[in-house]
């Protein structure tokens, strides 16, 4: 029980750890992205939260789907999440990512981010301001603080599903794990 | 007795041949054997530095002595003969599998032992030129049997200037000879010392270009790229680690025993050293740079490590020629354990071709995975080539450093540093290319070579770091060679050296290397127990590699380097030779036409006047 | 045997507080920059956090030499430490030498330049054939300037080179020799891999180039790898040039000032590109280097 204590005290101390530094990948597929620069930059400054960019998916926590995803860069960002390293998380990024948005009657983009990886939290909006995204990743840290952000868990258990899905729409799919 | 060390060997080399010819690994074990007895026998030697021996013989009323000696220095080259021979012999019982010249390899070989140690004992001219040229001989030999097409040409320009040079020696040789009565060389050195200074200079100068072009000095350096690279894999550590040597051996023949630095004491000075070593040390340091640079852009590994030499060598001329107690010690210690670690390089490279069968760096790649020990040998080899502590290799380099510094020599300071420093980029990039990143599909089931093979591998390994960690022993010698050579000794301890402006202390830097490596080691183990992927499973900017080829990083690993000196070496050294000689062919075939157009008559005619003048000039004199 | 606890204490001591140091430097980088670019920058104490979590991470690992080379680099700095005094603070620095320092550096080098390209990524190895070139472009006007301070004051140990500007501040080498300091200072920036002579980590480009496969411990390791080396190069050059300190707080103060400056030199310039940066070194700081080594040894 003494160990149990220490360990779960320890993830405690991590979950804090991680709270406050968060690498983000911010996987750039759609117009999204162009609302990152002014949400890093002096405008709005997310560095101030301890959240940073990172430059490949070994480093990073966070990977953040800016907008629309075709079935051919799902494929891509089925392998990114899959080199990165837990604990990880998914957060999408317009209204693109929840339902399709704009895209809702396309043939080759895919509509509902979930099924296909585990979402931490969806930012709504089309396309969201930096507040929004800020107001986003702080919600995100008081998840992560409490140990509620556990995607990468639900990843693993439920990994037939979501590989069915993934399945589903590109066929084949190589596997790094 | 000292004829045995000579002679045994030459013997051998005709059994070997012989029984080579029945069975594939005979020759290999004849030579480790011999080499074996060779190296026991002259520990034998240690310390008996009065043993001579001499031979008379009259010619044409000329009489002529062959004298025999062992001295420190000699018996240092004749044990580092010996030594690096039998690992390269136990290294080639298995490489020579498939080497169509197996037998001609064995019999050549040993034939330069023998005629390497002859060299060492020589104290006179014409034993020295004898062995000299048998040396030479056997090994164009050697490196014509190599497997390129290359390597016949490559021979070719090794002979040719090593023949030369040689000639030219002779001739001098000759030339002290009528003037004194004996080939020794201390008759010479006191003929030298009392003659006119100027004469005694250039007769110096040509006895030591033999010496200077088989230790591949600058500007006479160009025959070393190809004769290393091409020759064959399991001679490459010989030719590079000794018989480069032997080339400083006879310059430091040159300047103490036959008192070139007495002669050129009162010369003008810079720096208060004479302007003269000054220039050998500043050819030195061209050697360094060019070396350095030429390594950088090889693609071939052989001929990368072949140039890396040059380099090396440049270290060790500027160590002698600035003839302080400290450079000479460097020197000294720089030419063992340049030997010690080139060879190590070699070998595990002769490892790596002998698997792979290629010298191409771009063709190969994670190769580790492979060939742990060969990559662990090499590995050890460069941390001493570059000379990061704890290694041979920084000791060397760093008593260097200190005499030059002490001294304030900085252009040549400037060299070594640039050379040092340089040397990380041309040793990482075979390491990088070969041994580190994708493993080339072609290679999936390569193995590790047999265990004769890894044995000179492990030994050199535990060398390395044992001369890094206790350079005493190698100091030991090195005191006893200065004290014979008549330089002041550097103080030692089993571990440190005291160099002019601080000491250096191994073991110390030992320890604490090792404890700063546990601290991290301890730090390593605590955190998580990470997750071992493949080697395909990497950052490829969201991309699935299928073909580890092209995700290799390894064909002009320096290009931005490489643009700085693109005109430079462009400008090669050997074109602007190739150029020297077609221009002499050309006027020659002028010559020719003119004089011999093939009739018999003028020949006759050029005969009978070649006659007349002869009898005048001799009737006159 | 207490002799040897109280040395196996130091060693830890000291490590220990350098890395603390270096990363509360880094942190101090990180919101001097964000303050140049008119952010508000991350906490101070931000790299700590970092490090933390990486520890916490899971990681990967591509075979047994991307371990090592994350050992080797570590343990490389570690060990280097141990040879420079900081302030009053020395272990052995009266027997290490500055030319020791520099190439017990470059074992960390190579540990860290061997594990990566390990992983088989080729940007790591595109990173690490620039850094050498660049190494290449800083270490040589480096050495020189060494060369000129062992011939002026015939030691080569730190502590010695530290002792002989005692007195006035007049005897620093800063106001003795300026020339050199400032090339130095360049050097310096080089040497740390500040901004004008990133190339070799260039984030976008080559995917942050050596540390491109390093997540987690690997890449914490790194961090404190990092954090060490700045405290080393910092204290190299404050005794070198700033006559070192009498205790570890002024040599703490004097490490911080430079560390800020270079800090502030390096958020101001675009990037070279790597054959430029080393034109630059051999132009520069090479040339000036040179001219003071000669007046020194004439």
């Amino acid at each position: 029980m003494n160990n149990n204590f220490v360990k779960g005290s320890w993830q405690e101390i991590l979950d804090w750890a991680q709270n406050k530094s968060i690498n983000m990948l911010h996987y750039c597929t759609g117009c999204g992205a162009i609302e990152l620069p002014p949400t890093m930059t002096s405008r709005y400054d997310m560095s101030r939260f301890g959240i940073g960019p990172a430059a490949t998916p070994r480093q990073a926590d966070l990977l953040l789907v800016t907008g629309y995803l075709s079935t051919k860069t799902l494929r891509r960002l089925i392998y990114t999440y899959e080199q990165m390293q837990a604990p990880k998380f998914v957060v999408g990024f317009g209204s693109c990512t929840i339902n399709g948005g704009m895209y809702w009657d396309s043939y080759n983009t895919i509509k509902q981010l979930d099924k296909y990886l585990p979402v931490e939290m969806y930012i709504a909006g089309c396309m969201p301001r930096p507040e929004a995204i800020l107001d986003g990743l702080l919600k995100l840290k008081k998840m992560i603080a409490d140990g509620e952000a556990d995607g990468y868990q639900r990843y693993q258990d439920n990994l037939e599903y979501y590989h069915q899905n993934q399945e589903a729409v590109l066929g084949e799919v190589q596997r790094t794990q | 007795m000292l004829t045995n060390y000579i002679f045994i060997p030459i013997a051998a080399a005709f059994i070997a041949y012989i029984l080579n010819k029945r069975n594939r690994k005979a020759g290999a074990v004849i030579t480790a054997l011999v080499s074996a007895y060779l190296l026991l026998s002259l520990t034998a030697l240690y310390g008996r530095w009065d043993i001579t021996q001499s031979f008379n013989l009259s010619l044409m009323g000329y009489k002529i002595d062959f004298l025999l000696a062992v001295n420190p220095l000699s018996w240092l080259f004749a044990v580092m003969t010996a030594a690096i021979s039998i690992l390269i012999a136990l290294f080639s019982i298995n490489s020579q599998e498939n080497f169509k010249f197996s037998s001609v390899f064995n019999l050549n070989f040993l034939i330069i032992i023998g005629s390497m140690i002859g060299i060492v004992f020589a104290r006179d001219f014409l034993t020295l030129f004898i062995f000299w040229e048998l040396m030479t001989w056997t090994s164009f030999y050697l490196i014509s049997a190599g497997k390129k097409k290359m390597a016949g040409r490559a021979a070719y320009r090794y002979i040719i200037l090593s023949a030369g040079a040689a000639y030219a020696f002779l001739m001098a040789a000759i030339f002290i000879f009528q003037q004194t009565g004996s080939f020794a060389f201390d008759s010479a050195a006191e003929f030298l010392v009392a003659n006119s200074p100027a004469q005694s200079i250039m007769l110096l100068l040509v006895i030591s270009l033999p010496f200077i072009v088989k230790a591949g000095i600058f500007p006479l350096h160009i025959w070393v790229k190809d004769a290393h690279g091409n020759a064959p894999k399991e001679f490459s550590p010989f030719l590079s680690g000794m018989m480069l040597k032997i080339g400083i051996y006879g310059m430091i023949v040159v300047f103490y025993q036959l008192s070139f630095f007495k002669i050129i004491e009162n010369t003008i000075a810079y720096r208060g050293l004479p302007l003269l070593s000054y220039l050998f040390a500043l050819l030195g340091a061209v050697t360094i740079i060019t070396g350095t640079i030429l390594a950088i852009r090889q693609e071939d590994m052989k001929k990368l490590v072949a140039y890396s030499s040059i380099s090396q060598m440049g270290y060790i001329i500027i160590g002698i020629a600035i003839a302080t107690p400290l450079g000479f010690s460097g020197s000294m210690l720089h030419l063992m354990n340049h030997l010690i670690f080139k060879s190590t390089i070699f070998l595990a490279l002769a490892a790596v071709i002998y698997r792979t069968g290629t010298t191409k760096m771009y063709e190969m790649g994670g190769l580790i995975f492979r060939m742990p020990l060969t990559f662990a040998a090499y590995l050890t080899a460069i941390i001493a080539l570059a000379g990061i502590p704890p290694t041979n290799g920084f000791i060397s380099k760093w008593v260097i450093y200190q005499a030059l510094i002490e001294k304030g020599y900085l252009f040549l300071a400037i060299a070594a540093f640039f050379g040092s420093i340089a040397s990380f980029m041309y040793v990482f990039k075979p390491l990088s290319t070969v041994f580190l990143g994708q493993l080339k599909p072609q290679h999936q089931n390569i193995k590790e070579v047999p265990l004769l093979m890894k044995i000179p591998m492990l030994i050199l390994i535990l060398v390395i770091v044992l001369f890094g960690v206790f350079p005493g022993i190698q100091m030991n010698i090195i005191n006893q060679i200065s004290g014979y050579l008549g330089i002041e000794t550097v103080n030692y301890t089993l571990y440190s050296i005291q160099g002019a402006n601080g000491a250096w202390n191994s073991l110390l830097i030992f320890n604490i290397f090792s404890a700063g490596f546990i601290i991290a080691l301890l730090l390593f183990s605590f955190a998580k127990k990470s997750k071992l992927v493949g080697l395909l499973d990497t950052y490829s900017s969201g991309e699935y590699i299928t073909d580890a080829e092209s995700y290799h990083y390894a064909y002009q690993y320096y290009r931005p380097f490489d643009r700085l000196f693109d005109n430079l070496a462009a400008k090669s050294l050997t074109d602007f030779y190739e150029t020297l000689t077609k221009n002499l062919v050309r006027s020659g075939e002028g010559l020719r036409r003119a004089l011999a157009a093939g009739k018999l008559q003028n020949y006759a005619l050029y005969s009978v006047l070649l006659f007349v003048i002869l009898a005048a000039v001799g009737w006159i004199i | 045997m207490i002799d040897i606890i109280y040395r196996i204490g130091h060693f830890v001591l000291i490590t220990v507080f350098s890395m603390a140091l270096g990363l509360l430097f880094m942190g101090i980088a990180r919101k001097i920059v964000a303050r140049i670019q008119k952010r508000y920058g991350p906490p101070v104490y931000q790299p700590y956090l970092d490090v933390l979590k990486l520890f916490g991470k899971d990681a990967i690992t591509h075979g047994f030499i991307f371990d090592f080379g994350a050992i080797m680099a570590l343990g490389g700095v570690i060990a280097t430490l141990f040879f420079i005094p900081l302030g009053s603070w020395q272990l052995y620095s009266m027997e290490g030498t500055v030319i020791l320092v520099i190439y017990l550096l470059a074992i960390a080098s190579l540990g860290m330049a061997m594990g990566t390209v390990g992983s088989g990524n080729p940007q790591a190895s595109v990173g690490i054939s620039r850094a050498l070139m660049q190494m290449l472009g800083y270490e040589l006007p480096y050495l020189v300037i060494l060369f000129a301070l062992i011939y002026r004051y015939q030691t080569s140990s730190v502590w010695g080179l530290m002792q002989a500007q005692a007195g006035s501040f007049l005897n620093w080498n800063l106001f003795a020799y300026p020339l050199m300091a400032a090339v130095a200072f360049v050097v310096l920036i080089g040497m740390m891999g500040k901004k004008p002579f990133d190339s070799m980590i260039a984030p976008s480009e080559i995917g942050s180039g050596p540390v491109v496969e390093s997540g987690g411990k690997y890449l914490g390791m790194l961090l404190l790898q990092k954090s060490i080396t700045i405290i080393i190069e910092l204290a190299l050059y404050v005794n070198l040039f700033l006559g070192g300190a009498e205790n570890i707080l002024i040599f703490t103060f004097k490490m911080l000032i430079v560390w800020v400056l270079a800090t502030m030199f390096g958020s101001l310039f675009p990037r070279f590109r790597i054959e430029d940066g080393i034109k630059f070194f051999w132009k520069w700081p090479l040339g000036i280097a040179i001219l003071q080594a000669i007046y020194i040894i004439t």
